[in-house]
């Protein structure tokens, strides 16, 4: 512990700013309540079930399809916000019209709405009655009550984050670097690729993982659109509920615990990429 | 390549930035566009290089319309005052991207990028930058890897806004004297915008000056600063004393009355002369009308600079030091000799070229007019 201190104490750089000792106590403790201690409790709730009965909960035929549907609609939603978030921000930032307040604070709608809204709402919508799925069942696709659904509720709750992570590098990319590559004969497909993208793709990154995040934790706006059949469209976090619902309290954890160790291995792996990229352009 | 400029306009909503510039630039000519900012200078340049339309007026390169051509087809090299330069690849990748996105029919093979990259980086002297990003490097390095990449796609024409204007004094002079050999080993006819009036007279064959939206005077660097056009060419052109003043049977007097400063012909009636610090002398002793007082006495370098209260007009004076018999003191009565000067009479025709102010007495041999 001595060492730990000694060691701390060198790596502390000598700084004007004052209140260092306090503000990192402080977000410690802070941390520890609200993240830290909860996680560490999940942790070892499944732990109590032993080894053997976290893998027999772990491999159940209906945990992994509920972990395939949920982080493969949730893979799926984030793709689809990534592509037209990018849209909709370079809409925003790149050109003026009429109502572009209005679309602005259309995008963070998603943020502010109660999910169960969204969720009736959209039910209302893409159900065969409804207004787009009335259109749709005559082609054969049917929306509402599949994972399509999910992935339709999924880009909807996970739309504000690509928009609001990309916006503003967009517009801190100065016109100087596309006309630069205007002039030296780039077309405009060249200069999106070889100029812009590479720019904002760390930022398209950091939204995409935020988004993706986002659709793997939610729960409000699925269960309505979902049906929920065992095998089929059932997520993760609505079979946590069921099992609660169960009293199958350790099953539940245990669930929860894997749960936990994917989303945070997925993070991991999106930070390593976004800070290599960073690395590469020499920052 | 030759550039005919005819015309050009360019509003912005209710602001004229250009308004009918004519300009004519002759092969493997370094011409300067000089003004102060809002004179349309950039613009001129941007619609050029075609970042920019014009709303009417024509450009021809070597006799063909230029404007009706995509800036990626005008064969151009454009230096950014900012760089521009690709943050996210390598400097290798910068210079080389011009070549690398020509279409594959007109795409030179890999290992001949690699070579001309090469060459370019070590003409601008900085080979050993390749496989650095642009953040790693000074703001002078990445000025001259942005014009290395400008002269990648072997442009007819080099255009630069600005180029010097983020860098330090020291670092934009040295650049400004490399860029000027580098033009003469090259012979890209050449045009660049500033506003620092030193960096045009030394480093342009021609220099442009422009002021609101049209051209003030186009001459050689000798030229425009010894025989400017207008009032404005030379207040731009350099340190200039404004002296409001009345002529009268010849004279030329101060405002406020007293003894003449000079002589002038073909003019009577309220003027401004404009004198240069270095133009006037500052004699001992006073008396007379011509009496002065000094201010304020400072060497900047090589000069000696005083500032001189003469009847309520006041007078920034440039002194060789050897010129000073006497060190001069705050509080000196001196008299003040001026050399030589322009007079703009208030009233004129348009387009008058403004009247030599002739020197009576005291070295007055320094320097008569030389337009009359």
């Amino acid at each position: 512990m001595a060492g730990l201190l000694l060691r701390a104490g060198s790596w502390r750089k000598p700084s004007v700013l004052p209140g260092f000792g306090l503000a990192l106590g402080f977000t410690v403790t802070y941390l520890s309540l609200i993240v830290l201690i909860p996680l560490a409790a999940l942790v070892a709730g499944a732990a109590g079930l032993g080894w053997e009965g976290f893998l027999a909960v772990a491999t159940g035929p209906r945990v992994v399809a509920a972990f395939k549907v949920s982080f493969g609609t949730a893979f799926v939603a984030a793709c689809l916000n990534a592509v037209f978030g990018l849209v909709v921000a370079w809409v925003l930032v790149r050109y003026d019209f009429p109502g572009r307040r209005v679309v602005d604070a259309l995008v963070d709608l998603p943020f502010a709405l109660p999910t169960a809204v969204a969720g009736i709402a959209l039910t209302a919508l893409y159900a065969p009655n409804g207004w787009i799925g009335a259109l749709l069942e005559p082609m054969g696709i049917t929306v509402a009550f599949t994972p399509l659904g999910i992935i339709v509720a999924l880009t909807f709750v996970g739309l504000p984050f690509v928009v609001r992570t990309v916006e503003p590098v967009l517009q801190d990319l100065e016109a100087e670097q596309e006309e630069a590559a205007a002039v030296l004969g780039a077309g405009r497909t060249r200069t999106f690729l070889r100029v812009i993208l590479p720019a904002i793709l760390p930022a398209l990154l950091t939204g995409f993982a935020l988004a993706f995040a986002r659709a793997v934790g939610e729960y409000g706006s699925v269960i309505f659109i979902a049906g929920n059949l065992p095998m089929v469209s059932e997520i993760v976090p609505l079979l946590i509920v069921i099992r609660l619902e169960q009293y199958d309290y350790a099953g539940a954890t245990a669930i929860a615990a894997l749960m936990l160790a994917a989303s945070f291995a997925l993070l991991l792996v999106i930070n390593l990429l976004q800070s290599w990229m960073r690395s590469r352009h020499g920052h | 390549m030759r550039i005919d400029i005819h015309a050009i306009t360019k509003r912005f909503g209710t602001y004229t930035a250009l308004d009918g510039v004519d300009l004519q630039i002759g092969e493997g000519e370094l011409v300067a566009l000089l003004g102060p900012s809002g004179s349309g200078k950039t613009t001129l340049l941007r619609i050029i290089a075609g970042l920019e339309t014009a709303d009417a007026g024509r450009i021809l390169f070597a006799g063909e319309d230029a404007l009706r051509r995509h800036p990626r087809d005008r064969q151009v090299g454009f230096v950014f005052q900012h760089y521009a330069l690709f943050r996210h690849m390598t400097v290798f990748d910068n210079v080389a991207f011009g070549l690398q996105v020509r279409p594959r029919s007109q795409r030179p093979p890999k290992a001949d990028i690699a070579r001309r990259v090469h060459e370019l980086l070590r003409l601008v002297q900085l080979d050993w930058t390749a496989d650095r990003y642009p953040s790693q490097l000074s703001g002078g390095q990445r000025q001259r890897i942005a014009l290395a990449r400008a002269l990648a796609i072997e442009p007819r024409v080099l255009l630069l806004d600005e180029p010097f204007g983020a860098l330090d004094a020291r670092v934009r002079k040295d650049l400004r004297r490399w860029l000027r050999d580098l033009h003469d080993s090259m012979g890209i006819t050449s045009v660049f915008v500033t506003h620092d009036q030193e960096e045009a007279l030394e480093l342009a064959d021609r220099v442009v000056v422009m002021n609101h939206g049209r051209i003030e005077q186009v001459g050689t660097p000798g030229a425009v600063y010894r025989e400017p056009a207008s009032a404005f060419v030379y207040d731009f052109l350099g340190d200039a004393n404004r002296i409001e003043c009345l002529i009268d049977g010849g004279q030329a007097r101060l405002a406020g009355g007293g003894t003449p400063l000079g002589g002038v012909t073909g003019h009577a009636g309220p003027a401004t002369v404009y004198v240069r610090p270095h133009d006037i002398d500052l004699l001992p002793g006073g008396g007379e009308g011509t009496a002065g007082t000094v201010r304020r006495v400072y060497e900047v370098g090589p000069l000696v600079r005083a500032e001189v209260d003469w009847n309520g007009t006041t007078l920034e004076v440039a002194l060789p030091p050897e010129r000073q018999e006497t060190p001069l003191r705050a509080g000196d009565a001196v008299r003040v000799v001026v050399h030589r000067g322009l007079v703009f009479p208030k009233e004129r025709p348009a387009g008058a070229e403004p009247l030599h102010l002739v020197p009576f007495r005291g070295g007055a041999v320094a320097g008569v007019g030389r337009r009359a």
